[in-house]
């Protein structure tokens, strides 16, 4: 029965799972360890799969949980490409020139998503990036639904402030 | 007015007020809309752009390595081996558990129903593989227990010796008649007397003086007490 659950449930989101743990370390590597680790986290407590009312949810957890323990180890070391912002597809009406004026900007604004504290860098990557719920962020962050409302709403405050400053002043 | 629409939607985007489809229409606005845009639009353009960026970025495909990684995990691959195993070979001797697989898998899409048959494949290659763990010889590891050890053993004599030789200092009594007579500084009694009387004089000197100063109070006293009975 677990094996079901397993199969139909927790397969289907790993790649779900894989980015949300890379978002949290910035690195490919460590993402796809934390990944593997998580799912047989998972697997070892199969016996509370039918219990679970989100799935989805209660991996996510496991993986943060685990990319936390990862980040806070003295053997992680950030990637180079950590704080480099995804590559912009150049697309055939962009000169050079901007082109590598909109990378410069994505490069920015990545930088001031990373300097926001774990907590809201999270939040926003689930809401903002992964398109999820006000309740499913709950769940797989464990918080109540108004903390992550207002930890999202300091969240892009803090974004907001940083991105005004870069448009006033250019740092 | 559609710049409008979206400045509205922007404010309670920062204010965290928005549903998820509005969420999806500035971020559609502002992928479409890169260029001309009106300065206080502009200072969100990045931000979505950003997150367009992100939600686009291809992750690397992660196959069912993960599934044959966790079946190499001594307690994993034993229970999921006999389970896939027997549920394809030996469906007389299935366990309870499994036995409940094969309704819930008919009802299962085939590429579902598939996927057992693979894993038995990597579980029988991977159950003959064990895992040994291999502990490397450090001999300085436990330097500091050693070296506490060490102390506590030097300390432990040190103290020991010492108590040893104070105690015989003090139960010796011809040890301490002997500090006795090295304290001594005059060998004639009567310069010793001489010296101790000249010493008790001085001393008596000084006193006398405070006691003359102290007279003096006394007189004010009696004064005081004096006029207070007037």
């Amino acid at each position: 029965m677990s094996l079901a659950i397993f199969e139909s449930q927790v397969v289907p989101v790993r790649q779900k799972l894989y980015r949300f743990a890379y978002h949290l370390l910035g690195n490919e590597e460590d993402a796809r360890d934390i990944t593997q680790d998580a799912m047989v986290k998972v697997w070892q407590q199969k016996d509370r799969m039918a219990e679970l009312q989100n799935m989805e949810a209660w991996c996510m957890r496991i993986v943060r949980n685990l990319a936390l323990d990862k980040l806070k180890s003295k053997k992680h070391r950030r990637a180079e490409e950590l704080d480099k912002a995804v590559e912009i597809a150049v697309t055939h009406q962009d000169n050079p020139h901007e082109a590598a004026a909109k990378q410069d900007v994505m490069n920015s604004v990545h930088r001031i998503m990373r300097a926001l504290p774990e907590k809201y860098r999270t939040i926003m990557q689930l809401r903002d990036i992964d398109g999820h719920t006000y309740q499913e962020i709950a769940d797989i962050l464990e918080l109540d639904l108004s903390d992550v409302k207002v930890n999202l709403h300091r969240a892009r405050k803090s974004v907001r402030e940083q991105l005004q400053k870069l448009q006033v002043y250019g740092v | 007015m559609e710049y409008n629409e979206i400045r509205g939607l922007l404010t309670r985007y920062w204010e965290g007020e928005t549903s998820l489809e509005e969420e999806d229409l500035l971020r559609s606005f502002f992928a479409e809309n890169r260029q001309g845009l009106p300065a206080d639009l502009q200072e969100a353009a990045p931000l979505f752009g950003y997150f367009a960026a992100e939600a686009g970025k291809e992750v690397p495909e992660m196959g069912w390595e993960i599934l044959e990684g966790m079946k190499e995990e001594p307690e994993v691959a034993g229970e999921m081996a006999e389970e896939v195993r027997e549920g394809l070979e030996v469906a007389g001797k299935m366990p309870e558990e499994m036995r409940e697989v094969p309704e819930v898998g008919s009802q299962m899409p085939e590429a579902v129903r598939e996927v057992p048959e693979v894993n038995a494949e990597v579980v029988e290659e991977n159950t003959s593989r064990s895992t040994v763990i291999v502990s490397m010889p450090r001999p300085y590891q436990h330097w500091m227990k050693y070296a506490a050890v060490l102390l506590l053993g030097v300390g432990l004599v040190y103290s020991g010796r010492q108590f040893k030789t104070k105690h015989e200092e003090g139960s010796n009594p011809d040890r301490m008649a002997q500090a006795l007579n090295q304290a001594d500084t005059y060998e004639d009694s009567k310069e010793a007397y001489a010296a101790t009387k000249k010493a008790l004089e001085l001393l008596a000197k000084n006193l006398n003086k405070g006691t003359a100063q102290a007279k003096k109070i006394a007189y004010f006293n009696e004064a005081t007490e004096y006029i207070k009975a007037d």
